[in-house]
């Protein structure tokens, strides 16, 4: 067994060994170094990203009151692009989508529920999947340069729970798994507005979240926030 | 108060893509010929150029020298908001219109087609010192490896060569010691700043004092001198043609320059930029598709030498030149590290798109140069590389006056310590003054042999000292297919006698030619029958 392991030891090394000399420089010369299918501006690219965002509270009145500036999201995905045209792609991003919708503590409140807390939040971890469409402007190489995505979402609530601290019955922390009021899933739309690595991103939770019961205000729809590509 | 801070996001969202996506772009408005204009060349060029023209069998009244149609001009000028500019050789004019207004003139039936413009170039310099390297050790080798001594024996110096250097800015260039020679003698014969349309250039970025010290800078200080350049006798035209030191400029201001060294009467241009990833794909560097590509490749047929660092992509993911050293009439330059004399870890690797060989020759990649408070500095860059290789090409044409623009440049080819091995990081190698003087070759003995043993090439080196360090310790092997490029190439650095070297290429390769093996000057191929 050690033999099989140097002997495949010996066989990687010596790749790009000169045996007894150091060697300094060795280039292999791709035929289709040139012409490849993936990059960022050729038929096909893959790369991973990050976003970070805040809910944002419209209208306060039709949706469950949140603090704006501790209510976020974030996102950690893979996207892959397919060009069309040097203008248009289309492309589906697959993430781990989280929110945290910290809950406004204010008397009018009927979310998730009257009570006032120190704090309480809503977390969704959602499974996301976003096709979408791009379309790009400006003439550029072979760089993502800048670009408009238009895209539909679902996500698929991985789990979810309310959680409260300083609770009025005294109790320091109440955490409820998978509370009965959130769905299974939900469903909307997304804009990135998008310059190299960096964008702007929108989404809009068209479906609604807890829409099924008429008891509450839903929860707001709109995040807007900031997404990086690592590439 | 929330109300207000979502709308006002929304505000900046649509006037972010909006300013992006109905801004105005420069074009190229490309007219489809020049009827009834009037040309005297004598009027127009520079006596210099008309005698390179003249020497370059290149007609005194080419149509591509002739002025547009001044007509067209009119006719299309009124159409946009702003001229910026035009091409002679090209027969067309740099506009910044919107879409709707390139639609019209797209219809006029003077017009044959319109471009966008690129707007991004990239200097190939600096990317910060060294701190290992000896400032005045340094400042010596970088042109004793070139010949300095060579050409000082026979005293050359590129004296009435007439050089034009591109480059982002030259303030110093007035006032440094290095250039006082050039002043007193009135060697800086014009400038022109491409991007504010003024004679004055002594501003902006150093880069171009730095790129030109390494052409033609000689400090004299006393009894003592410090020489930059080799070609420290020659004349210069200053253009500056970028705005920032990197990276956005345009192609525009390039391709003007080019025309107006022309004029001038250069008969060499140094250009210290290239165009990349912005704009092209690598496989846009294939030598035909850049307007500056095709400008470089004009500017040879006119008879100038164009010299072009070849870019300082090596260690990113764009890895090959950028335009227009993909032009095959280009001389584009690599840079290697003044330590182990290969391959200088950024300098951009060939070949072109379509296999060419790129870089033709290289130089350090590592230099010292006077910055406009007359230090001796190190800088780093191809940039840097290109000068030390045009103030070389302006000595070898002084030592050959009469040699035609592409003899000159296969001269420099030729000249090079590597040649006729090449590959591609180092071209032909390091171009030799002695070779350009004499055209003759010192007669190599043998330096090593080699034995095919099937998975292993068996080395038997001749002349093995073992103090050999640095260059001379150096052997570039590489395998060629029956299409006559390169697949593989390596350098290894050789301190033994005997060894082996394992087989290059892996046994599913089809159509290998040869491996050629290159020590000391001595060179074997050895016949692949695969």
């Amino acid at each position: 067994m050690k033999k099989i392991t140097l002997l495949v030891l010996i066989f990687i090394l010596s790749g790009s060994f000169a045996f007894g000399q150091q060697v300094l420089l060795n280039e292999q010369v791709l035929p289709d170094s040139t012409r490849r299918d993936w990059g960022q501006n050729k038929s096909h690219w893959m790369h991973f990203y990050g976003a970070f965002g805040f809910i944002t509270p419209i209208n306060q009145s039709t949706w469950s009151p949140i603090y704006f500036g501790k209510a976020s999201n974030w996102e950690l995905g893979l996207r892959y692009k397919k060009r069309i045209t040097n203008w248009l792609a289309i492309g589906g991003n697959i993430s781990y989508d989280f929110f945290n919708y910290r809950m406004l503590q204010s008397v009018d409140k009927t979310f998730p529920d009257q009570q006032l807390y120190d704090e309480q939040k809503v977390l969704i971890h959602n499974f996301s999947m976003q096709p979408f469409i791009r379309i790009n402007y400006g003439r550029r190489g072979n760089i993502i340069g800048n670009y408009v995505d238009l895209g539909f979402f679902y996500n698929a609530i991985m789990s979810s729970r309310e959680k409260m601290l300083g609770t009025p019955s005294g109790l320091d922390k109440v955490i409820i798994k998978n509370p009965s009021y959130m769905p299974g899933d939900y469903y909307g739309f997304f804009a990135n507005i998008g310059f190299g690595r960096w964008s702007i991103y929108a989404k809009y939770q068209y479906s609604g979240i807890i829409k099924g019961d008429t008891r509450y205000a839903d929860l707001p729809p709109v995040t807007i926030g900031l997404q990086i590509g690592f590439f | 108060m929330i109300k207000n801070y979502t709308t006002l996001l929304l505000i900046f969202l649509i006037i972010s893509f909006g300013n992006k996506a109905f801004a105005q772009d420069s074009y190229w408005v490309f007219f489809t010929d020049k009827k009834d204009v009037q040309f005297n060349p004598y009027e127009y060029f520079d006596a210099k150029a008309i005698a390179r023209r003249i020497k370059n069998e290149v007609p005194l009244s080419d149509p591509t020298d002739w002025p547009l149609n001044e007509n067209y001009v009119k006719a299309v000028s009124n159409m946009v908001d702003s001229v910026s500019g035009q091409t002679r050789w090209f027969n067309a004019l740099a506009v910044i219109a919107n879409a709707e207004q390139i639609k019209q003139i797209q219809n006029l039936s003077f017009v044959k087609g319109v471009e966008m413009m690129n707007y991004y170039a990239v200097l190939a310099s600096n990317k910060g010192c060294n701190p290992q390297y000896n400032n005045s050790n340094l400042r010596t080798r970088q042109l004793e490896i070139l010949g300095l001594n060579d050409f000082l024996k026979k005293g050359i110096n590129g004296k009435g060569v007439r050089i034009a250097v591109f480059d982002g800015g030259f303030p110093g260039a007035n006032s440094i010691i290095a250039f006082e020679q050039i002043r007193k003698e009135q060697r800086l014969i014009d400038t022109w700043d491409f991007t504010k349309d003024k004679a004055f250039v002594y501003y902006s970025i150093s880069h171009g004092t730095e790129v030109m010290t390494n052409i033609g800078g000689l400090a004299v200080r006393d009894d003592d001198s410090i020489q930059y350049g080799l070609a420290t006798g020659a004349e210069f035209l200053l253009a500056k043609t970028e705005v920032k030191r990197e990276p956005y400029s345009e192609e525009k201001n390039w391709l003007m320059a080019v025309e107006w060294a022309d004029k001038n009467g250069a008969d060499i241009i140094n250009s210290s930029l290239g165009y990349t990833k912005d704009r092209y794909f690598r496989s846009d560097m294939d030598g035909k598709k850049s307007l500056v590509t095709r400008a470089g490749n004009m500017a040879a047929r006119k008879g100038i030498l164009v010299v072009n660092a070849i870019g300082n992509d090596g260690d990113t993911r764009w890895q090959t030149m950028g335009a227009p050293a993909d032009a095959d009439s280009v001389l584009a330059v690599g840079g290697i590290d003044p330590i182990d004399n290969y391959h200088i870890s950024f300098s951009s690797f060939g070949p072109t798109a379509d296999g060419r060989m790129k870089p033709n020759v290289c130089a350090f990649g590592s230099t010292i140069v006077s910055d406009p408070n007359d230090y001796a500095i190190n800088v780093q860059g191809t940039s840097f590389s290109s000068p030390l290789v045009a103030g070389f090409a302006a000595c070898a044409l002084q030592a050959n006056p009469n040699m035609k623009v592409m003899d000159l440049f296969h001269l420099i080819e030729q000249s090079g310590h590597l040649y006729p091995y090449y590959d591609y990081a180092h071209g032909y190698g390091v171009p030799q003054a002695k070779y350009v003087l004499t055209k003759q070759r010192e007669e190599v003995k043998k330096t090593f042999e080699v034995e095919d043993k099937g998975l292993f090439l068996e080395f038997t080196i001749l002349d093995i000292n073992e103090n050999n360090i640095g260059s001379s310790s150096l052997m570039y092997l590489s395998i060629e297919k029956n299409n006559g490029k390169l697949i593989h190439y390596q350098v290894i650095n050789v301190t033994q006698k005997k060894f082996m070297v394992e087989s290059l290429y892996p046994s599913h390769w089809d159509n290998l030619e040869k491996i050629t093996i290159f020590y000391n000057g001595y060179i074997k191929e050895i016949q692949l029958d695969k």
